[in-house]
């Protein structure tokens, strides 16, 4: 514990010079903007970034990725709060509770609390990750296709109580996320599947282009038009910042938040997206009053922008510890250690302790820098809600046809992004929801290919899924979820038919 | 009809034509599943979901009950989404958003004109700016260069 | 009110942004006018991966624009490659691929389906490594030796497990040839990409891979061994592990990582992208880069590269033969 504080604070001494943060601030800032615009998110910040890093130490690069890493997180957010439109993926379940919050006069709360949640949670990860970096990468490994499989149809379960209506409903939904996800080249063997001879498709369904048109174009679909002599939303200044009632209800969730993203960002793939999902849905789950959820539940912004943060840290453990990234962006972060001659790999935290240290301390600064650059900045932020909607809308539609365009330069995601968005407002009158879709689209290629690869290992038996006991158990829990939601079908029916009976019978 | 009876009856045929869709393709064997296994149990599984809300969705509200809420903003809005898909690799992105803020800030929303222009020409200008300049993104360009 | 101070902000932001707009119009065309993107078609962390990052941090630095990477992983490369035959063919878009490149498309036609790429739609630009594959096992894997491992094998067919990046890439055709030459078989877990099935060896979902030096930092900290390797001399990197021909099989198979583009690209692009590419290969940060993963340079300009590509594709192809169709 005593070599752990030293080698922190050794790693502070080197990362908290005036220079280093001025270059955490400019990472912050750029991360920031870019999150806030729908469909573009860290990846684009941080290549716009990169170049310029290459003149500097290893601390100041590491400290300006990290810097726009968590900006963007944060960027996302308020896009959502404040217009109910994603600005990435990470965002989608914060638009629920969080735009809710800023309809009912309370903006200011619910950036304040997704700026309090992203720093506690990226804090108690970053404590995490220093002290167990280790010993979590080699759990991760422990982890095969049968465990995978298992636990992503676990988590698919469980998510679908992540909304209020049924879990047929929320399935159904899923469902079809999962089809949509077959839209692609087969990763396995390299037929086209349901791609209709459009090309494009076959690098799958963009997701960005799906979300964002399934919230955002879905959104100012319903809202442009009705808003004409509208009563703004204009905030009160008292009204900017949490009271203490606020911050009770909202810390146990952020502790929970936390801890989902902290493990699951450790799984590779889409973890920080998909930690939202989880933590969002664990909280309505538990809540006494399900019913504040979708209406401006504060633990419904705690708990995901909690998760997120805390995912993005932890998905850098497997690369710190072992060499391996999971994801785009530990990777570039690994690349942008190599390039300075440091060698990655299993012995990086012994042999390059500095570099390591370092980098911890400065995720600590980026966090610190990101609270500190933003909770000022709510006050301007819910400014954006003063302009009239009509002008706001046609802004955010240029936003958003940039944001499906851009990156991959294809035409097609944007009318990828119109089609999903009639899609949606069509599921909005029938009375589903739109999320677990766009968590079906996510899960639907690791779920497959985890299935298959469980099947490959175990030579064509399916009882791999039941032999392993980490499989075994995530299964079982998934029949025992099941199985409840069946139960309290009935109970509500059962119930529904009590009253009836008594009637009759006076 | 109930929405929810409805739905399911959706459901139903989406299953049947993702199975039917993707028979193309080789099924494969267990010990080495094919494009097509994965798919089938998918349709399959949105079948059965499609029945059980075909079972349990009488009570929900019915079809006529819906307010589509189709107004000219949506239409505009859609139309505009697959003008800009279409035209932005024609004629250039600018112009394109030049073309499409335009029908909306001064046709749609009938706004003052001086405004309407100014919003217009410093959000497709300005946020070529943004993105090329400033993000390196790449935006079309129209054949005359602009 | 509100419409005054609205009206003033956009004034003001107009004024800006036509300052900024009015250079812009008319901007030549030249070569290159926005970032150039690197493909990678596995996940991140492989050996393209790991190559192509510092590759692309040193060519923006020669052609001052930004290199991103995207990984674009799936179907042994097809998915990426596919991608870049699809883009503009402006010479922003370049590929990086293994050495099963070209008998992906091999692959397509072998199974009756439509290809997804063909060599034809690419030119060859550089080589930017070439080298052999070890066998590697877990660090408390029974065998000591090659032979022991061989001798094992050869009793218990059907017992071992081992991952791959992909059906038909390097680290499967190079599994396939030591299976048939020691006359055994294995069950084999195709994986995404060279870092998953490092994963899952890790892991000990499987008992041995074929992979090249990149998976050095592995062998360096002891977590894996390596019992022998596949090139006809012993590997510089590490001299104690006897080739594959030395224990009596006679295997020989290496990787290469190249960069590949449209082959639509205009002349001057190309020669252009050629000489920069040059450029960084002389750079001294990248061959550290390259040194630090363990794969040492062994450039190839792209005439060179085409004839080395055409060798090598006949060595491969004459493994695909022999293994044939593989579901």
């Amino acid at each position: 514990m005593e070599a752990t504080l030293t080698s922190l604070l050794m790693g502070f001494s080197a990362a908290a010079v005036p220079e280093n943060l001025f270059y955490a601030f400019i990472g912050c800032i750029t991360g920031t903007i870019v999150g806030v615009i729908p469909g573009i998110g860290p990846l684009v910040g941080i290549s716009v970034l990169l170049p310029a890093t290459y003149g500097l130490s290893v601390t100041q690069a590491l400290v300006v990725l990290a810097g726009v890493y968590y900006g963007a997180m944060y960027g996302g957010a308020i896009t959502s709060i404040l217009l109910k439109i994603p600005g990435d993926a990470a965002a989608i379940v914060t638009c629920i509770d969080g735009n809710a919050m800023a309809r009912n006069g309370r903006p200011g709360v619910a950036l304040a609390t997704a700026a309090l949640s992203s720093f506690t949670g990226g804090t108690i990860s970053i404590i995490g990750l220093m002290l167990l970096a280790p010993p979590l990468a080699r759990l991760a490994l422990k982890f095969g296709p049968a465990e995978y499989f298992s636990l992503i149809f676990c988590g698919l379960i469980i998510l679908s109580y992540m909304t209020g209506g049924s879990f047929l409903k929320s399935f159904s939904m899923i469902l079809v996320g999962l089809i949509l996800g077959l839209v692609s080249i087969d990763h396995m063997t390299g037929y086209y599947r349901m791609t209709f001879g459009i090309v494009h498709f076959g690098d799958g369904l963009d997701i960005v282009a799906v979300a964002v048109g399934m919230f955002g174009i879905c959104e100012i679909l319903s809202s442009a038009g009705q808003h004409h002599s509208e009563k703004v939303i204009v905030p009160k200044l008292r009204e900017l910042f949490p009271t203490g009632k606020d911050i009770r209800q909202a810390a146990p969730a952020i502790g929970r938040g936390n801890l989902i993203g902290f493990f699951i960002g450790i799984i590779p793939g889409a973890a920080h997206i998909i930690s939202t999902f989880v933590a969002y849905s664990v909280e309505r789950k538990l809540a006494k009053d399900p019913s504040r959820f979708g209406k401006g539940a504060i633990e419904g912004i705690a708990a995901p922008e909690s998760a997120n943060n805390s995912a993005s840290i932890s998905s850098f453990i497997p690369m710190l510890a072992l060499g391996i990234p999971t994801g785009p962006i530990p990777a570039i972060l690994l690349a942008a250690i190599m390039i300075q001659g440091i060698k990655p790999g299993p012995m990086f935290i012994t042999e390059q302790a500095l570099t390591f240290w370092t980098l911890i301390a400065s995720m600590f600064i980026g966090n610190l820098i990101l609270l500190t650059l933003n909770m000022p900045l709510v006050s301007i932020f819910v400014n954006l809600l003063r302009i009239p909607y009509h002008i706001l809308y046609p802004a955010i539609l240029v936003f958003c046809v940039i944001g499906c365009y851009g990156p991959k330069a294809s035409y097609i995601n944007v009318i990828v992004m119109a089609v999903m968005g009639i899609f949606s407002y069509v599921l909005r009158k029938l009375e589903f929801e739109a999320a677990p879709v766009i968590l079906g689209l996510l899960l639907s290629p690791l779920l497959e290919f985890n299935f298959r690869q469980g099947l490959a290992l175990s030579n064509g038996s399916f009882a791999i899924f039941v032999e392993r006991p980490l499989s075994l158990f995530f299964l079982c829990c998934a029949a025992l979820l099941i199985i409840m939601s069946i139960r309290g079908y009935y109970k509500k029916r059962n119930q529904e038919q009590q009253p009836v009976l008594q009637e009759e019978s006076v | 009809m109930a929405i929810d009876r409805l739905s399911g009856f959706v459901l139903i045929v989406i299953g049947a034509l993702v199975i039917c869709n993707i028979f193309v393709l080789p099924f494969g064997s267990p010990h080495r599943p094919g494009p097509a296994f994965f798919p089938v149990i998918l349709g399959c599984a949105a079948i059965l979901a499609g029945l059980g809300l075909v079972a349990t969705g009488g009570k929900s509200k019915k079809i006529s009950e819906i307010n589509w809420g189709i107004s000219k903003h949506t239409v505009s809005i859609l139309g505009g989404c697959l003008f800009a898909a279409i035209f932005m690799e024609i004629i250039g992105y600018r112009l394109t958003m030049l073309i499409m803020l335009a029908f909306f800030f001064l046709y749609l929303e009938k706004m003052n004109r001086i405004l309407a222009l100014l919003l217009t020409v410093a959000l497709s200008l300005g946020s070529y700016v943004i993105f090329v300049d400033g993000l390196k993104l790449y935006l079309p360009k129209g054949p005359w260069g602009f | 009110m509100k419409t005054r101070s609205c009206i003033h902000v956009l004034a003001v932001a107009l004024f800006t942004v036509t300052l900024f707009a009015l250079p812009g119009v008319g901007a030549a065309a030249d070569y290159p006018s926005r970032s150039i993107e690197i493909v990678v078609p596995y996940p991140p962390g492989g050996v393209v991966d790991l190559i192509a990052r510092p590759f692309a941090m040193e060519l923006n630095k020669v052609l001052n624009v930004p290199v991103p990477v995207m990984n674009k992983p799936g179907a042994a490369g097809a998915i990426g490659a596919k991608a870049v035959a699809s883009a503009k063919p402006d010479g922003h878009t370049i590929l990086i691929n293994l050495g099963s490149m070209p008998t992906i498309p091999e692959v397509d036609t072998l199974f009756g389906r439509p290809r997804v790429y063909d060599m034809k739609d690419f030119y060859p630009l550089a080589r930017l490594t070439s080298e052999p594959m070890f066998l590697i096992v877990k660090k408390d894997a029974p065998w000591k030796t090659f032979e022991e491992f061989v001798k094992d094998a050869k009793a218990n067919p059907k017992k071992y497990k081992y991952a791959s990046s992909g059906l038909y890439t390097p680290l499967h055709l190079c599994a396939e040839l030591v299976t048939h030459t020691i006359g055994t078989e294995f069950i084999h877990m195709p994986t995404g990409g060279g870092a998953p099935a490092m994963n899952a060896l890790l892991g000990g979902h499987v008992d041995f891979l074929i992979a090249a030096n990149w998976s050095y930092p592995h062998l360096l900290s002891g977590d894996a061994r390596a019992l022998a390797v596949t090139s006809v001399k012993r590997s510089k990197v590490f001299p104690d592990i006897p080739t594959m021909k030395e224990c009596g099989l006679n295997i020989e198979f290496y990787q290469w990582v190249g960069l590949f583009i449209h082959s639509k690209t205009p002349k001057e692009v190309l020669e252009k992208l050629r000489a920069a590419i040059t450029t960084v290969t002389q750079s001294k940060a990248f061959h550290d880069a390259l040194m630090n993963i363990g794969s040492p340079m062994e450039f190839l300009d792209a005439d060179s590269f085409a004839a080395f590509m055409k060798e090598d594709f006949e060595r491969n192809m004459a493994v695909v033969n022999m293994i044939g169709k593989l579901e």
